[in-house]
């Protein structure tokens, strides 16, 4: 998970530069704490459901998690009641940590967004921060969460979700 | 605070039920609310997009940050539940850009 913490101090350094940061600067640390919690799921799911050997193996599999189907598993997993076709693995109710994380990483998926591409936009510093202190926080609450039932169902979820009306 | 562009008719009645539950949501000083936009987000799925100005004169200390982001989950969880009593499928997404 090193290029995942490597991301988030990135983030934090560029949001928190001395004087005012350029609007560059904001965006890369806007991207940069996005990437920060994608990494981390990453190597949470390669770590756990991906073999060491061949060496190869993990970072191959890392190469195939998509921006798109992390979103889609984070949309079931941001409310209070759990979708019917995962109430048999995760109950009727989300942890409010678990869903916590999943609206940050929703909201920081769609700010990247906005950041690389909206070439109009003006960001605040103070937002931007904001975003950063969000994603600091994601980190720390996944550590309490990564152990429990309902954190292997999201992870596995990362990857089978779309095939699990099945 | 900028005109707000009205949505379609059939959306009108979601749209001021969001915009009084956005508004029910005390704003720190130096913050206004710019815009409500129903909209597709990045992805192309259902959104709305809740943009609020930030005036630089609030500064980046660690207390006013810390507001910016409760005022982002009190927003959040007041357009959910609007979203879940309408029973509509959107992402909220809270937002800010600099005032100027």
């Amino acid at each position: 998970m090193a290029l995942a913490a490597d991301f988030l101090r990135q983030a934090r350094e560029l949001a928190t530069r001395r004087g005012r940061p350029s609007q560059i600067n904001l965006r890369r640390s806007t991207s940069a704490a996005y990437y920060a919690l994608f990494h981390l799921l990453v190597a949470e799911v390669v770590e756990r459901m991906v073999p060491a050997r061949p060496a190869a193996l993990r970072a191959r599999a890392a190469r195939s998690l998509q921006h798109s189907e992390l979103k889609e598993a984070c949309m079931d997993f941001r409310n209070p009641s759990a979708p019917q076709r995962l109430q048999s693995l995760l109950g009727a109710s989300i942890s409010s940590d678990l869903r916590t994380f999943a609206d940050t990483f929703l909201d920081l998926q769609e700010q990247r967004h906005l950041a690389d591409y909206e070439t109009t936009l003006k960001l605040s510093q103070t937002a931007v921060k904001s975003a950063v202190v969000k994603a600091e926080a994601a980190f720390a609450r996944w550590k309490t969460i990564r152990s429990t039932d309902e954190a292997n169902v999201f992870l596995a979820a990362l990857v089978f979700g779309k095939r699990w009306n099945r | 605070m900028a005109a707000m562009p009205l949505p379609p008719p059939a959306l009108l009645q979601q749209y001021e039920l969001v915009a009084d539950a956005v508004r029910s949501v005390p704003v720190p000083k130096g913050v206004r609310l710019r815009r409500i936009d129903f909209d597709t987000d990045s992805t192309g799925y259902p959104a709305i997009h809740i943009v609020f100005a930030v005036s630089r004169r609030l500064g980046t200390s660690a207390a006013v940050v810390r507001s910016i982001g409760n005022l982002q989950d009190a927003v959040r969880d007041a357009v959910d539940a609007v979203i879940g009593v309408l029973q509509v499928e959107r992402i909220p997404y809270v937002r800010f850009e600099d005032a100027r």
